[in-house]
């Protein structure tokens, strides 16, 4: 179940992903620091069929999807991270005419009402929070696919 | 230092983290995801997703209604504050300890379970509450602002009539691992065979059916009475006093090698333990690079605690709290159950490693 070491993306020892066919533009990027929620999530998309890339850190995440030729059909987006945490992220993404289209699932273990209204304040597009259950966060994600 | 909100979300939210990864995993399986499943394999992963629910349950509970949990466990007077009082053995359990996240997760742990619980956090508190004779249990911390925790160890082993199991708590870390607890468990030197099996139990972290695994002994004639205890519920007993003398051309190993022995558990008392380099306290800790349970002899009060001994398993640098909950829910696995450490006695003197249960 896990995602191979041999896949690593752009993003050096940070970054996971998986290989995406050509001409198959269904990516679900997923910024999440704890590796084993990471590796739950890609396992869930791939078995639907979609290309996933992890990063365990907001700013990798960034420097990525500014880079990224073709961009992610969906960000699944932990909050609490090192280095540039999620809010930041969110922040950032709004701030960018370019990357401000990507949907944006929150999926994270805080639950306290400010942080919920910041983070869609911030242009987050749905608000998941641990545990989760993998087929809805699945159902989530895919219907702004 | 957190304040009590801060710990709280900070406990609620690693519990968070730690289920997502368990309970997302387990609806793979029950959808047969990961491969066909036997009927009890289903049932039992059934339940796991009920427990998962229930936990959740608990973490989403409004914070009024867990701060009154938390009074009723620490004030006896307003236990019928609880929403429903817990079936079962109701002890009363001394805790001594000052940090908060130990305490709050702890009454999270033990107001389910109907404990009288009473919090201290001072050794001098501490000791007024064990010398009333009034405490079925202790979990005592090791570092407070007053004196160490050790001192109550050292009072209970010095008094026969204060037959007190106790559990330590400590954040006390070799300093070149991440935060985590330096010393499994702690004995006392004349504990029994019944208490000494619950020590190693809870050290491993594995039922008494498991413990039956080699032990390394050093300390020379001041842990040999425990020897023939541990032969009874270990399958082999080796002393590796030899290999942390430097300078003997006989020593079968170094204390470096022992990192890669095939030793499960090391024995050890504290005045051996303060002699020792910081190189073999961490060959001792650590088996190829997998922390290695360690229990310490404490001596009694004719021989007191060396407190020179804390420095080298390092002080706890690092302030942030480490997993109180899997801490306090490991010592508090024997509220309600059999399994006990610490100052024991020789009843049910085992016939063979296993044998207990």
């Amino acid at each position: 179940m896990s995602v191979d070491d041999d896949q690593r993306g752009d993003g050096g020892d940070t970054a996971t992903s998986t290989a995406v066919d050509a001409g198959h533009s269904l990516e679900i990027l997923i910024v999440e620091d704890d590796e084993s929620v990471a590796d739950l999530i890609a396992f869930k998309f791939e078995t639907q069929g979609y290309a996933t890339r992890a990063f365990d850190n907001g700013a990798d995440a960034l420097a990525h999807l500014e880079d990224a030729e073709a961009l992610p059909s969906a960000i699944v987006l932990d909050l609490v991270m090192p280095g540039l945490d999620g809010m930041a992220v969110l922040e950032r993404i709004a701030d960018s005419t370019r990357l401000s289209a990507i949907p944006v699932i929150v999926l994270t273990g805080r639950q306290d009402d400010d942080v919920v209204t910041r983070a869609f304040e911030l242009g987050a597009d749905d608000y998941v929070t641990k545990p989760f259950s993998p087929a809805a966060l699945a159902t989530r994600v895919t219907r702004f696919c | 230092m957190y304040s009590g909100d801060e710990s709280d979300d900070l406990i609620a939210y690693q519990v968070r983290r730690r289920l997502a990864g368990i309970m997302g995993r387990t609806e793979l399986l029950l959808e047969g995801e990961l491969g066909p499943l036997a009927a009890e394999q289903q049932r039992a992963l059934e339940q796991i997703e009920r427990d998962g629910y229930e936990l959740t349950a608990t973490l989403d509970a409004e914070p009024a209604a867990a701060a009154s949990g938390v009074a009723a466990a620490t004030d006896p007077s307003t236990t019928g504050a609880l929403e429903e009082p817990a079936e079962g053995p109701v002890d009363h359990l001394l805790v001594a300890s000052n940090r908060p996240p130990f305490l709050e997760a702890l009454e999270r742990e033990t107001a389910p379970a109907g404990a009288e619980v009473t919090v201290v956090t001072t050794v001098t508190d501490a000791l007024a509450a064990v010398e009333t004779n009034d405490v079925d249990r202790l979990l005592v911390d090791v570092l407070f602002d007053d004196r160490f925790g050790l001192d109550v160890v050292d009072r209970l082993a010095s008094d026969a009539d204060l037959d007190v199991p106790f559990g330590l708590l400590s954040t006390v870390h070799v300093a070149s691992e991440p935060p985590r607890v330096g010393v499994s468990a702690v004995v006392s030197t004349d504990v029994g065979h019944e208490g000494l099996g619950a020590a190693l139990e809870f050290a491993a972290g594995t039922s008494a059916a498991e413990t039956g695994r080699t032990v390394g002994l050093l300390g020379g004639d001041a842990v040999s009475p425990l020897r023939p205890a541990l032969e009874r519920w270990c399958s082999q007993v080796v002393s590796v006093d030899g290999w942390f003398e430097h300078d003997s051309a006989d020593s079968e190993c170094g204390p470096l090698e022992l990192g890669s022995e095939a030793i499960d558990i090391v024995v050890t008392d504290f005045e051996s333990f303060r002699q020792l380099e910081p190189a073999d306290i961490d060959a001792l800790r650590r088996r190829d690079g997998v922390s290695r349970p360690l229990v310490l002899a404490a001596s009694t009060a004719a021989d007191p605690v060396d407190r020179e001994w804390i420095p080298l398993l390092g002080a706890p640098q690092d302030p942030r709290p480490i997993d109180p909950v899997g801490l306090i829910g490991d010592a508090l696995a024997s509220h309600g159950h059999e399994r006990r450490w610490g100052h024991g006695s020789d009843e049910a003197i085992p016939t063979a490693p296993g044998d207990r249960r």
